[in-house]
């Protein structure tokens, strides 16, 4: 639901917050830090442009119940063709991209790649290497983080985007070498299923 | 300097003394503000988009966070800003009291 309302807001902003709000969202449902009707329709409404960010109070009881129920669906309706369209598909995949680099350049342990893991790749994700076999994430980490890690800042492009059946594909160039990733749509949102790793052929 | 709007206000002051992530702040807002304030996360986004363009908060990094969320913390500017913002309010309190209002 919060990935349809984000349509409202500029490509830049989307691009910026979406995982954060995603987790947020997730949180203000199961911890009910306030209604979570409440909150999608403030979202909705800062959104539209139907307030600002100044004035806060004003937005609660009746309202906020007639805007979280038929004004919300509405809404959600109208913007759910354009959210997904591939070019916003696109930018939030490659900020994800962005934020687990960034991550994985900061990361100490073992146990902030497994988070890193759990948060970018799907459960089932498959790691394929310069032809050799599927591996998944417990067997990879085997290799333990000195195996894992780089301290190297790495230098990556997307070079293409599509989509197919069920998810969406990039390549890409990491390093010196090119590597296709697939992404699938989950409940969590967009994540990575599989990765394969091609040396980069010298022209 | 103009009066900070409540948003900017309650942000600033959700981060004086720590850094936090957007979902953090709004639990602390609500706290701070004894339930009277509610930053819902279109405003608090917006908000935190704006004072970044500003200069007045910034994103960090730390290992061990939940990597789904960035933490912010205030800038020399920002904390400069809140600063004045509670100084300008200290005076107006005192005027008020001067005048018997509190």
């Amino acid at each position: 639901m919060i990935r349809l309302l984000l349509a409202l807001y500029p490509e830049s902003f989307r691009a910026e917050f979406a995982p954060e709000l995603e987790a947020d969202f997730a949180d203000l449902r199961s911890a009910g830090l306030w209604p979570y009707a409440t909150a999608l329709a403030e979202f909705a409404a800062v959104g539209l442009g139907l307030r600002t960010t100044e004035a806060i109070p004003w937005f609660a009881g009746s309202l906020a119940a007639f805007l979280s129920h038929w004004t919300l669906y509405a809404l959600m309706l109208s913007v759910s063709l354009r959210a997904e369209s591939p070019s916003h598909i696109l930018t939030g995949i490659e900020h994800r991209y962005t934020l687990a680099f960034e991550q994985f350049h900061e990361a100490k342990s073992l146990d902030d790649l497994d988070s890193i893991n759990r948060w970018f790749d799907t459960a089932d994700w498959q790691s394929i290497a310069n032809g050799q076999p599927a591996r998944t994430w417990s067997e990879l980490r085997k290799y333990g983080f000195k195996g894992l890690w780089t301290a190297d800042k790495i230098e990556w492009r997307i070079i293409a985007f599509r989509l197919i059946e069920g998810g969406a594909e990039v390549e890409m160039r990491i390093g010196p070498f090119r590597v296709v990733d697939t992404w699938r749509e989950t409940p969590q949102g967009w994540r990575r299923s599989r990765h394969e790793k091609f040396p980069l052929l010298k022209p | 300097m103009n009066p900070l709007t409540p948003a900017v206000f309650h942000l600033l002051m959700a981060l004086a003394d720590d850094a936090r992530h957007g979902y953090a702040i709004m639990q602390l807002v609500e706290e701070q503000s004894e339930g009277r304030f509610r930053m819902g996360p279109g405003t608090l986004y917006t908000t935190i988009q704006r004072l970044v363009e500003m200069d007045w908060i910034e994103p960090v990094t730390r290992a061990g966070e939940d990597p789904r969320r960035r933490l912010y913390q205030l800038t020399k500017a920002g904390r400069q800003a809140l600063a004045a913002e509670v100084g300008r309010m200290g005076a107006l309190v005192k005027t008020a009291r001067k005048l018997g209002v509190a």
